[in-house]
């Protein structure tokens, strides 16, 4: 301490990042090196693919997982934020099972052998009048008098209508009967598990080929790929501003929030009406820095010399060449499409597993 | 031949709603020649803009005015390297109607690529999304080739010393930079384009003090070397007398006296009628005249000259160390950011009750980071920080610590949340959960200490900048925060703003609140601060008094603080004459001199 320091360090170090559409990425991560078409080629073909694949009566789960994991390991090394990762994985997983369980439901093909069957809906909707229901209405309204949330009245409600339902006295005045829908039974057999697994794996590659995409690419390159592909540079100028003004909104949203939450905001548990208002108060200096900014940035135009829409710039280290890798990658992807769509290859087979048929 | 001759230039902002708007400037005469530096100065909303923007003909020509009233918004004529850039034809265009005329603006479109413009906020002049298209984009509109692009960019970014910066350069999207790089670039690409004019409005307000020397001697450099002619508006009489050839002031639309440095800077009685900085040795030999020597000077070196050696050496005394229980205590402090910059990189920093704290740095060395994990909105990375007690990487502290850590923030709109003066005082109070019946008395005794109590009807985005930013202060006023963080509150402002900042801060200061200010204003420092704290790198490198810090020159270098000149006078003194006192500021050289009291 008070010692003089030997040296000014340069300015950011420690630098590792790049900023993407979503995030951020390493700043020497492979796939900062792919031209966007590139990407883009490999993003339309997984799904294609991954949709030929996941047919109920022909699907191809170990194709489906092959993918998954390709995806998922693009994705892993494509130099993303380790723990930007990890959290979309915690994300991810919780929502393909619902999508796993909801074919389950919704698809309830017998195959050639069912292994568990639990009904779930019988095929119409009472309405009645009962004291579980009574419960559940009461116990937030009485919650929020107390608390002033909602919340928490709503979960002690619809545990305890729950419970009366399956284990107390629970009085109940039938009113009426409607059909609706038909009988619903969640059904586990050997077709309707391999198509369900196929599906979730499918959607998985798409998720993550997807998320690599966006995780991955810069605006700067899409701009680029418009000039590359003689869009006019109106287009590609203005697309450019247009994305910088959404960048400057998303850092005036985030020191916005800051100072609300400098000013209290958080202080104290908020209905999700006063949580609302507080995000709606939030537009009041965005609003205004937006529009003093658009004067500003109109001015800086003009300056640079970009007096009218006729002027054409050069293209300075804008446009990436599409290398050899590119291509490369983009011939794969097509020769894997065709050989999936249209040779109709299916891996699962090729491997010599022997799937039940759908019934 | 002139390089900008302005005649007789009226312009009035057209008013698409409401009350007409006076006249922003009235008969501005200036004549620029070629290969000179100008100044200009004055107090905010005086015209300093509006005439920068009339040489790039972005007055009139890019601003709608309303067809049939041309003589009623402009008149005059502006020339630029021989070039018309407009002129008013006022008996032409007869109103085919009354048959009066109604004037005409010739030529129509006349934005010279010959002179660039640098903004005020470099935020909003940043039209691409990596760093070396940001420089290079007026290069590309120019059609150069690729080669020659490249070597100036690098160039441009050697000038604005972030040369280091060009590796990355295509990869760096410009809001990845911290405020006073984005200025720098901002410089940077109308330098790469070597303009024959170059026009700067306060380019420099966020930036430290010596990249704030570095980046307008760069510019005289450019001048010297291209024959550049520049015209800068700046509050800074330093930057302003050390590269200025002439300084214009501009008042109420009007230009009041252009003359050379020396003469511009001696005449106190009108600077400081008009509110407009002076140096701190002109003030002092004007107040001491009996005891100073010769002519007014401006300069350190012609201070040292004149002012004598008896002083009264008790008048540079500073007060014991407070043994006052602690507020704040961080220890070992680590900060990193998402996209893995690191911040903070063991900070220290110990705040008592009642103290007076300075949290000094460079651009980007983590002082605002600090102050927002001090405030509770970032949660450290690594390291101890405890506030009134409370350990605050638990979420449960943090989220409670606005309720005793208020934290203003730089830009006082990004703080406004309603469209009343006293619901915006009142907004913080309410999310505390304060009952009405104490929230109105609360309000007004916030509104009363910021001098806003008449204005509390007002809505407050129509309010000016200063008392904006006064409104941001009461805002977490009212909410009576043991401490209070204050960041950069004079960026930008003018000298009679500062004041009333400083005022503020000050009495409230007396009332016994603790203060801990983030500022690039050394001389507010001097003249205020009783602790300093200094960042280097995301590392506290200096913890003590003012007077501590200013006697450690090779610290000063080290950390890039500028010296007020009272300092420096007095550190020049010491040279020659070791027992000679460290005089922190006009007052203490005041008392020292017998003209008057030190601030206690």
């Amino acid at each position: 301490m008070n010692a003089v320091a030997t040296s000014t360090a340069p300015p950011r170090e420690g630098k590792e990042y790049v900023r993407t559409f979503l995030f951020s990425m390493k700043i020497d991560s492979p796939l900062a090196r792919l031209h966007v078409v590139s990407k883009v080629v490999s993003i339309l073909s997984v799904s294609l693919i991954v949709v030929h694949l996941m047919n109920a009566n022909h699907p191809d789960p170990m194709g489906a997982a092959v993918l998954a994991i390709l995806s998922l390991a693009a994705l892993l090394f494509g130099g993303v934020i380790a723990w930007l990762f990890r959290s979309y994985l915690l994300v991810l997983f919780p929502m393909l099972g619902t999508l796993f369980v909801t074919w389950l439901i919704f698809n309830p093909d017998p195959g050639t052998r069912v292994y568990l069957t639990v009904p779930l809906y019988d095929g119409s909707v009472d309405i009645a009048l009962s004291l579980s229901l009574l419960v559940l209405v009461a116990s937030p309204i009485i919650y929020h008098r107390l608390r002033g949330t909602v919340f928490g009245g709503l979960l002690i409600g619809l545990v305890a209508a729950v419970l009366l339902g399956k284990l107390g006295p629970n009085p109940r005045l039938l009113l009426a009967e409607v059909p609706f829908f038909h009988p619903l039974s969640l059904v586990a057999s050997d077709a309707n598990l391999v198509v369900a697994l196929t599906k979730v794996l499918g959607y998985a590659a798409m998720v993550f080929v997807s998320l690599t995409l966006i995780m991955t690419t810069r605006d700067a390159e899409v701009i680029g790929a418009l000039r590359q592909a003689r869009v006019p540079y109106a287009v590609s100028f203005f697309t450019s501003i247009w994305l910088r003004s959404l960048s400057m909104a998303m850092l005036d949203y985030g020191t916005i929030r800051q100072a609300q939450v400098a000013r209290g905001v958080d202080l104290q548990r908020k209905s999700i009406l006063g949580k609302v208002l507080d995000l709606a108060r939030v537009s009041v200096p965005l609003i205004v820095a937006m529009i003093r900014r658009s004067t500003e940035v109109g001015d800086a135009v003009m300056a640079r010399g970009m007096v009218n829409l006729r002027i054409q710039p050069s293209t300075f280290r804008e446009i990436r060449p599409i290398r050899g890798f590119d291509i490369a990658l983009i011939l794969i992807f097509i020769l894997l499409g065709v050989a999936v769509l249209g040779l109709r290859i299916n891996l699962t087979e090729l491997l010599g597993l022997n799937l039940p048929v759908a019934s | 031949m002139h390089a900008i001759d302005i005649r007789d230039l009226y312009w009035r902002y057209p008013a698409f709603i409401g009350a007409e708007n006076p006249w922003a400037l009235c008969g501005v005469n200036i004549q620029v020649e070629r290969g000179e530096f100008l100044g200009i100065t004055g107090p905010s909303g005086a015209g300093k803009t509006t005439i920068c923007k009339a040489i790039v003909g972005l007055i009139p020509h890019g601003t709608k005015i309303p067809l049939r009233m041309i003589n009623h918004h402009i008149k005059g004529r502006v020339t630029v390297l021989d070039h018309m850039v407009m002129e008013v034809e006022v008996e032409a265009n007869p109103d085919p109607q009354g048959g009066q005329p109604l004037g005409a603006i010739r030529p129509e479109s006349a934005i010279s690529s010959q002179v660039g413009m640098v903004f005020q906020d470099p935020e909003n002049q940043f039209l691409r999304m990596s760093l070396l298209h940001e420089v290079s984009f007026g290069l590309q509109i120019l059609k150069l080739p690729d080669e020659e692009i490249e070597a100036r960019v690098r160039d441009a970014l050697e000038m604005v010393g972030l040369g280091d910066l060009w590796s990355l350069a295509e990869y760096l999207h410009p809001a990845d930079l911290s405020g006073g790089q984005k200025q720098r670039v901002a410089i940077a690409s109308f330098l790469a384009m070597r303009p024959d004019i170059l026009i700067m409005d306060e380019p420099t307000s966020d930036l430290d003090p010596l990249g704030k020397r570095e980046v307008i001697a760069t510019t005289h450099k450019l001048k010297e070397m291209h024959g550049l002619t520049v015209v800068m508006v700046e509050q800074d009489p330093d930057v302003l007398a050390s590269f200025c050839d002439r300084i214009a002031l501009v008042d109420r639309g009007r230009v009041e006296a252009i003359l050379d440095p020396q003469s511009f800077y001696t005449d106190l009685p009108l600077l400081e009628s008009r509110g407009i900085y002076t140096f701190e040795v002109s003030r002092i030999a004007h107040r001491a005249r009996r005891r100073s020597e010769g002519p007014i000077p401006i300069s350190v070196e012609a201070a040292v000259q004149s002012f004598p050696r008896d002083v009264n050496p008790e008048a540079a005394v500073d007060p014991p160390p407070s043994e006052k229980e602690i507020l704040i205590e961080a220890r070992d402090l680590w900060y990193r950011y998402d996209d893995g910059t690191l911040a903070l990189k063991g900070a220290d920093l110990t705040l008592r009750k009642g103290d007076y704290m300075a949290l000094l740095g460079n651009n980007g060395s983590g002082k605002t980071t600090l102050a927002k994990v001090l405030n509770g909105i970032y949660r450290p990375w690594k390291g101890t920080v405890r506030v009134l007690g409370q350990d605050v990487t638990s979420a449960k502290v943090r989220s409670q610590l606005p309720r005793h850590v208020g934290y203003v923030f730089q830009n006082p709109d990004h703080q406004i949340f309603t469209r009343r003066v006293y619901d915006e005082v009142a907004y913080g109070l309410r999310n505390m959960g304060m009952p009405d019946e104490q929230l109105d008395s609360a309000v007004t005794s916030a509104l009363a200490a910021v001098d806003l109590l008449d204005r509390q009807e007002e809505d407050p985005l129509f309010l000016g900048k200063g008392q904006r930013q006064r409104l941001a202060v009461a805002s977490i006023l009212a909410m009576r925060p043991e401490i209070l963080i204050v960041d950069e509150p004079t960026t930008g402002q003018d000298f009679r703003m500062v004041e009333s900042i400083v005022k503020l801060l000050n009495e409230l200061h007396e009332q016994g609140r603790t203060i801990l200010m983030i500022t690039h204003n050394m001389s507010l420092v001097a003249d205020h601060c009783k602790q300093v704290t200094v960042i280097l790198d995301g590392k506290s490198v200096f913890v003590g008094t003012p007077r501590a810090l200013f006697s450690n020159q090779d610290l000063v270098d080290a950390t890039r603080l500028r010296v007020p000149q009272a300092i420096a006078v007095s550190c020049a003194i010491r040279k020659e004459q070791p027992d000679f006192p460290l005089f922190l500021n006009v007052d203490e050289w005041l008392a020292g001199l017998g003209q008057g009291r030190a601030s206690s």
